[in-house]
């Protein structure tokens, strides 16, 4: 266990610099959403204190028909009506409806951190051994009493949690934000919004979405071995040749054969674990009116077909990739 | 004592290049063996194969561990030093240090740190921007300061001025070898290493050609240097295996020849390591 740990600091010392300044670029962008929110804030304030209420124009619930949302304050009372409706709706009503875009801002906010991180780790895994091979510390590394399978292990581990951990970190950071947004924004939007808030249970949040960090990496872990293995073997430009040459065979493929099948297959298989968010997305705000969840119950579809192929493909292209490692090819 | 590397038709392939052909070789413990060879003689590979670096066929024991299978348990009780700068790049002197502590259970860091006291290497640089030298003395330092019983260094000065190649060697020789401890060392710069070495293997085209110690060497041949016009008349007697003209004079190198028949003749004299691996290297081409 000490030399995975080892390993393990070994790679948060390479990588420190990636993680820290991916830290202050999502933290850089919620700053600029707590300016713009601060702006808006003020807008609204000024136009409230002058005509006594805001009317938010062709504000859509849902999939319904776009509405007139009328927001009056008396004193520490909101009084919020809804125009174009024969029949008035309560509060709980509302309040439902409006939950949906605020869950979806937070969940368009944490996918969108995972997309990025996503992004990121993609140059970590197809840089994992490339640049071991490039410095030659590959010799170095296994001249030390330690097994392939555990210099190689540390990579994927640090892989997966670089990718879970810093998501989950970043998630957090959006969600402190999100919280100062609502008191920048003032009365009554403060009142409103933390009322639609005070129903969501964060630790409910986080377990969900870590299961969905979960499923989403089991599922990526192809993607992220290919990765690695193509890092073993060229003499340059790992990221580039890793996604272009995949990308470049399906269009081949789907020219010379006049068959789409390829792309479709490496695509349904890639992009599974985004069907999944998509489905949970649409059986959540089916459920809204009674349960205020922002994402689903991601466990479940970890034991799956699709999960036990996904460790099938990993395994098979770990072995290939702990062969060519073995090999220690040179770089350019 | 079981011997310290054992190979038994040991062969390594690249295609059609046999970069070692069936190698059969015992060396015993307590050694400093000059693994001697020109370019591309299979000399790194052999070494590769010694620690599990690359695969082969056949089968070897290197300190009773199977180089292919149990590397890593092998890699605790041997150091390597390689002909190029494998250190990595991004790592601090200090954090490499700490990684070592961490990673190998006999590494000393305080002996690595007293030895790189002695240097001017700074602690808090990153490898990258060190020299060539400075690399090469900071591998030299982590791997005396680790409990080892077997050092092998690939080429170790290779590509370092006249006064790292010395400091070097003084280095391992005071201190990291004992009795208990063994070295291979690899060169084609045979006379920089020849007056520490105990035991030469001399090897080309993936070929053993010859596995002996300095005193063998010394008894088997024998170098005569005679006057130029007595060289016909003595070539066709003593038949040696290389000659060459120096300042007028013809110098023979023979092989197994008694120095009495060679009395009278001319000047006699224990051969260099470099003058007997041309002379052999000169029957090989």
């Amino acid at each position: 266990m000490k030399p995975l740990i080892i390993l393990l600091k070994r790679e948060w010392l390479e990588w420190k610099r990636v993680i820290i300044g991916t830290i202050v670029v999502i933290t850089f962008l919620n700053l600029l959403m707590l300016l713009s929110v601060s702006r808006g804030s003020d807008f609204f304030h000024e136009k409230l204190d002058q005509e006594g209420h805001i009317v938010l124009d062709d504000f859509q619930f849902n999939d319904e028909e776009e509405v007139d949302l009328d927001i009056r304050m008396n004193g520490n009372d909101v009084e919020i009506t809804i125009d174009g409706k024969d029949t008035p709706r309560s509060v709980e009503q509302m309040l439902s409806k409006v939950a949906v875009p605020i869950a979806f801002g937070l969940r368009f906010g944490m996918m969108g951190i995972f997309a990025f991180v996503l992004f990121l780790s993609m140059f970590y895994f197809s840089d994992a051994i490339y640049k071991e091979r490039a410095d030659n510390s590959t010799l170095f590394y296994r001249s030390l009493p330690v097994d392939d399978h555990m210099l190689l292990g540390s990579k994927i581990a640090a892989g997966l949690i670089g990718v879970i951990g810093l998501t989950l970190f970043l998630s957090l950071e959006y969600l402190v934000f999100i919280r100062i947004a609502i008191w920048i924004m003032g009365e009554p939007f403060t009142s409103l919004a933390s009322l639609i808030l005070s129903q969501i249970s964060y630790l409910r949040l986080i377990w969900d979405w870590f299961g969905y960090l979960i499923f989403a990496a089991i599922h990526m872990a192809p993607m992220a071995l290919f990765l690695m293995l193509v890092g073993t073997y060229v003499k340059g430009r790992p990221l580039l040749i890793g996604i272009g040459a995949p990308v470049l065979l399906s269009i081949s493929w789907a020219i010379i054969f006049q068959s789409a099948a390829l792309l479709k297959t490496i695509g349904k298989f890639f992009w599974g674990f985004n069907q999944v968010l998509i489905d949970q997305w649409e059986i959540m705000e089916k459920g809204l009116d009674t349960d205020m969840t922002i994402y689903g119950n991601f466990w479940v579809y970890i034991f799956n077909v699709d999960t036990a192929i996904s460790i099938l493909v990993s395994a098979l292209l770990y072995y290939g990739t702990w062969h060519m490692y073995r090999k220690n090819i040179p770089t350019g | 004592m079981s011997a310290l590397i054992e190979l038994k038709n040991v062969s390594k392939s690249y295609g059609d290049l046999k970069a070692l052909d069936a190698i059969n070789l015992s060396i015993p413990p307590g050694k400093i063996v000059g693994l001697v060879g020109p370019n591309g003689a299979g000399k790194t590979t052999l070494l590769r194969a010694l620690t599990g670096e690359l695969d082969y066929q056949g089968e070897a024991k290197v300190l009773d561990c199977e180089p292919r299978t149990q590397r890593a348990e092998l890699m605790g009780k041997t150091g390597v030093i390689h002909d190029i700068a494998v250190l990595p790049s991004w790592m601090k002197v200090k954090e490499l240090l700490t990684f070592l502590e961490g990673i190998h259970p006999g590494f000393h860091r305080e002996k690595a740190e007293s030895f790189l006291k002695t240097t001017t290497i700074p602690m808090d640089k990153k490898i990258k921007t060190l020299s060539k030298g400075m690399k090469t003395q900071l591998h030299l330092a982590v791997t005396l300061a680790a409990d080892t019983k077997l050092l092998i260094l690939d080429e170790p000065t290779h590509g370092l001025d006249i006064l790292f190649r010395k400091q070097l060697y003084t280095s391992v020789l005071e201190d990291y070898f004992d009795e208990e401890k063994s070295i291979l060392i690899s060169t084609h710069q045979i006379e920089e290493v020849e007056h520490i070495l105990s035991d030469v293997i001399f090897i080309n085209k993936g070929k053993i050609l010859l596995y002996a110690s300095i005193e063998e060497l010394a008894e088997r041949f024998t170098q005569l240097t005679i006057p130029a016009d007595q060289a016909d008349e003595l070539r066709e007697q003593l038949k040696p295996m290389s000659e060459y003209g120096i300042l007028g004079r013809r110098v023979f190198l023979l092989e197994n020849t008694e120095n009495k028949a060679l009395v009278g003749l001319g000047d006699t004299q224990t051969p260099s390591v470099a003058d007997i691996f041309v002379a052999l290297m000169g029957g090989e081409s």
